[in-house]
């Protein structure tokens, strides 16, 4: 399938900021399951991007600007073309070991995937590692899952307030991995949503490192591995290292952050 | 529970290196060392070198108690402590540049891969970048111990930003003005040059891209640090600018310091505040303390930082375990220094040594330091240990756990006269460009209270006066 995405940034600060710095993980790269056709980023202000990768081998696009910035807008565009894998992702860019991706982090802490997982016996009945994960992404997934109530339980409560459902999804599943001693990480993308195509912003979900057969890919906010409708963007022990856009400004107001996302199905090929 | 006094031996009388200071003690009359200690205090007060103890609502900032008495050791003592300390801490530094690497030390099985990857002051981030000169650890204070008059044993390693060296220069300052007589006894080797080194030091890991007289800068979390008045020490005696993080901004992964002369650039950076905070870019997003875009400036090699992005995996007490393994893996020598003997609570075994004698042990936490968080078993209520085989057992990767040592004790100034309390030591060592130094004194921390084995400011511990003296 061949998927066009547009996923645009406006970011308005009132009053005007005099300076920023921005880090943009906004670059798919290719893996057997995703080539990129063409890709680009746009930012309207005036800057120089620079292209970099970050230890993930994630792409990152630095800029800084100075003047009354009052208004940013950024604009990533492209299209991608993917194939159903069903989950497993080949021949990505790997920098470390999945013995990494056992160590908690803030966002996924360990003492929450205990509870998460007294609640989901069946998980541990599982021997293998792809069996366990999947056992447990169908325990997560659907009812009232752990995810939701303590999101609804922590809104306000700064950093963790802020997930997104499926942040908050994802992370309770790799922490869980993690407690099950499953290399797990989270994943950052794309993907093409039946009912519409407009997200509130990016999408994400969790891989899980399986013996044999590498990374597979989780999506326990719809309860799948992510398929042709997916594109992988950033990697990182949690959403926070795989974040697309990471703004600091000096001077001016808050900003005020509004995502125009846009994913659809290129139907005629040229 | 004997433990060993370096001055007097068990005949009464005082080992050599203390015979003159012992003589002098002996003829020196109460109320001239009473007169001398409030003079201190002033001194002290005068100077304003404070520091904060972290969950104490009562006092921002109080005095450190200082005793008059100084812990003296000979000059062949301190040449076979330096030689330990250079090795030691050149071993560190390849640990880190290899952890962040070509992981040889991994592959190889010497350290088990998971202490370094799942600990949480390994910095991915770091990963296939090399530091000017292969230095991580710019600046390591090596907490030491003795229990006899031959061996020195670490108790554990500081490698991101080690404090107390105010402590190191001040002493010196008020011993000198207050005995002036026993200095002329002694020849006692000189720390006033720690400034001057420590400033070289950082000059030689400027970036190859600085001047050739680079910039630097003291880098504070700000006034309401414990250890903020340290940082403006270190500033002023270095002759350098003392600045937060708001002072700096980064432009094109370059970073300016503010100043009333326009933007001037900044080549290495004495940071004193922890990697999460550094930069909210790349770090913890909500840190006011630090320089969005720091990090990429330092990754693109225009910016040194001291110490290093990430050396807090070797003050990991799992990793101290295993240096002896790690000096031998990359210098192939035998370490000078010997480690306390630790069992590691990852391992059942140990585990099951430890929660049965857990009376007798030092429980600490593998990523703790400042005396927070640890179980002292002589010391403990039942209460505090039973929430210790709670904590072990839920989590025993978390801990090590070490035999109660009977740290040396020195001669102290106590309300009763001259009498011995527990000490430990921590020198400074610094490594750059041009190889590993170490000045010739540290900071002797000494435990106010009879018996107690506590040395931490923050616990209540006081300092002293350390000497190295010739013949």
């Amino acid at each position: 399938m061949r998927l066009s995405i547009r996923h645009a940034t406006f970011q308005r600060f009132a009053p005007a900021a005099k300076s920023m710095i921005q880090s943009l993980r906004l670059t798919p790269r290719n893996h057997e399951g995703q080539h990129v056709v063409h890709w680009r980023i746009d930012v309207d202000v005036e800057c120089r991007l620079k292209p970099s990768q970050d230890a993930f081998g994630n792409v990152v696009h630095g800029f800084t600007s100075y003047g009354s910035l009052d208004e940013v807008a950024i604009t990533a565009v492209g299209e991608v073309d993917t194939f159903d894998t069903r989950g497993v992702v080949n021949n990505a860019v790997e920098r470390f070991p999945p013995e990494l991706y056992l160590r908690s982090t803030p966002l996924t802490p360990a003492g929450r995937a205990r509870e998460a997982l007294v609640g989901a016996p069946s998980v541990a009945q599982e021997k293998e590692a792809l069996d366990r994960l999947h056992a447990l992404l169908r325990a997560l997934f659907g009812g009232p899952s752990p995810a939701q109530q303590r999101q609804e339980s922590s809104k306000g409560q700064g950093e963790a307030g802020k997930e997104t459902r499926a942040e908050a999804s994802s992370h309770l599943f790799i922490a869980c991995a993690r407690a099950l001693e499953i290399p797990a990480r989270y994943v950052a993308g794309y993907r093409l949503d039946e009912a519409g195509t407009r997200r509130d912003g990016m999408h994400g979900w969790a891989e899980g490192f399986v013996p044999g057969l590498g990374w597979v890919g989780f999506d326990p906010e719809h309860g799948v591995c992510p398929d042709d409708r997916y594109v992988r963007v950033a990697i990182g022990l949690d959403s926070l290292g795989a974040r697309a856009i990471r703004c600091a400004h000096s001077g001016g107001g808050e900003p005020v952050t509004n995502v125009e996302l846009v994913v659809g199905e290129c139907r005629t090929r040229l | 529970m004997t433990a060993f006094d370096e001055m007097t031996l068990p005949d009464g009388g005082a080992r050599a290196v203390y015979q003159r200071l012992w003589r002098w003690l002996e003829g020196a009359p109460s109320e001239l060392l009473s007169s001398r200690r409030s003079q201190a205090e002033l001194l002290f007060r005068r100077i304003g070198i404070t520091f904060a103890v972290y969950g104490d609502k009562d006092a921002t900032e109080r005095l450190i108690p200082f005793d008059l008495v100084p812990r003296i050791f000979a000059r062949e003592e301190w040449q076979r402590l330096e030689k330990g300390l250079v090795q030691r801490v050149n071993a560190l530094n390849m640990f880190l540049a290899d952890v962040y690497g070509p992981r040889d030390i991994l592959r190889a099985g010497v350290v088990p891969s998971d202490l370094v990857y799942r600990n949480p002051h390994y910095r991915p981030e770091m990963v296939g970048h090399k530091m000017p000169h292969g230095v991580y650890v710019h600046i390591a204070g090596i907490d030491i111990v003795r229990v006899d008059d031959k061996d020195f044993y670490v108790l554990e390693d500081n490698a991101r930003t080690p404090s107390g060296v105010s402590y190191m220069l001040e002493n010196r300052e008020v011993m000198m003005r207050l005995f002036p007589e026993l200095f002329h006894a002694h020849r006692v080797a000189p720390v006033e040059n720690y400034p001057d080194a420590l400033l070289a030091t950082l000059r030689s890991v400027a970036p190859v891209t600085a001047s050739a007289d680079p910039t630097v800068v003291v880098l504070t979390p700000g006034q309401f640090n414990s250890a903020y008045y340290e940082h403006s020490f270190l500033a002023d005696k270095l002759g350098v600018e003392l600045v937060e993080g708001r002072d700096l901004f980064v432009r094109d992964d370059i970073v300016f310091m503010r100043t009333t002369e326009g933007p001037q650039r900044v080549d290495v950076i004495y940071r004193r505040i922890d990697d999460d905070f550094l930069d909210p870019l790349a770090f913890r997003p909500d840190s006011a303390l630090g320089v969005p875009g720091l990090f990429g400036a330092y990754l693109s090699g225009n910016v040194t930082l001291a110490n290093a992005v990430g050396t807090g995996v070797c003050d990991d007490k799992a990793i101290y375990t295993y240096l002896p393994e790690i000096i031998r893996f990359y210098l192939g020598e035998e370490a000078i220094l010997k480690n306390v003997p630790t069992w590691r609570c990852r391992d059942p075994d140990a585990l099951a040594y430890v929660l049965e004698h857990l009376g007798e042990l030092v429980v600490k936490e593998v990523n703790g330091s400042g005396g927070y968080g640890m179980l002292v078993g002589p010391h403990a209520s039942k209460g505090e240990i039973a929430s210790f085989v709670a904590k072990l057992n839920a989590a025993p990767d978390n801990f090590v756990a070490q035999p109660t040592l009977a740290l040396s004790t020195c001669p102290t100034f106590s309300e009763s006269g001259i009498s011995a309390r527990h000490v430990d030591f921590r020198p400074f060592v610094l490594s750059g460009a041009d190889g590993v130094r170490v000045v010739p004194g540290g900071l002797t921390r000494v435990a106010m209270k009879p018996g107690s084995l506590v040395v931490n400011s923050s616990q209540g511990g006081g300092t002293k006066d350390t000497w190295v003296i010739d013949g």
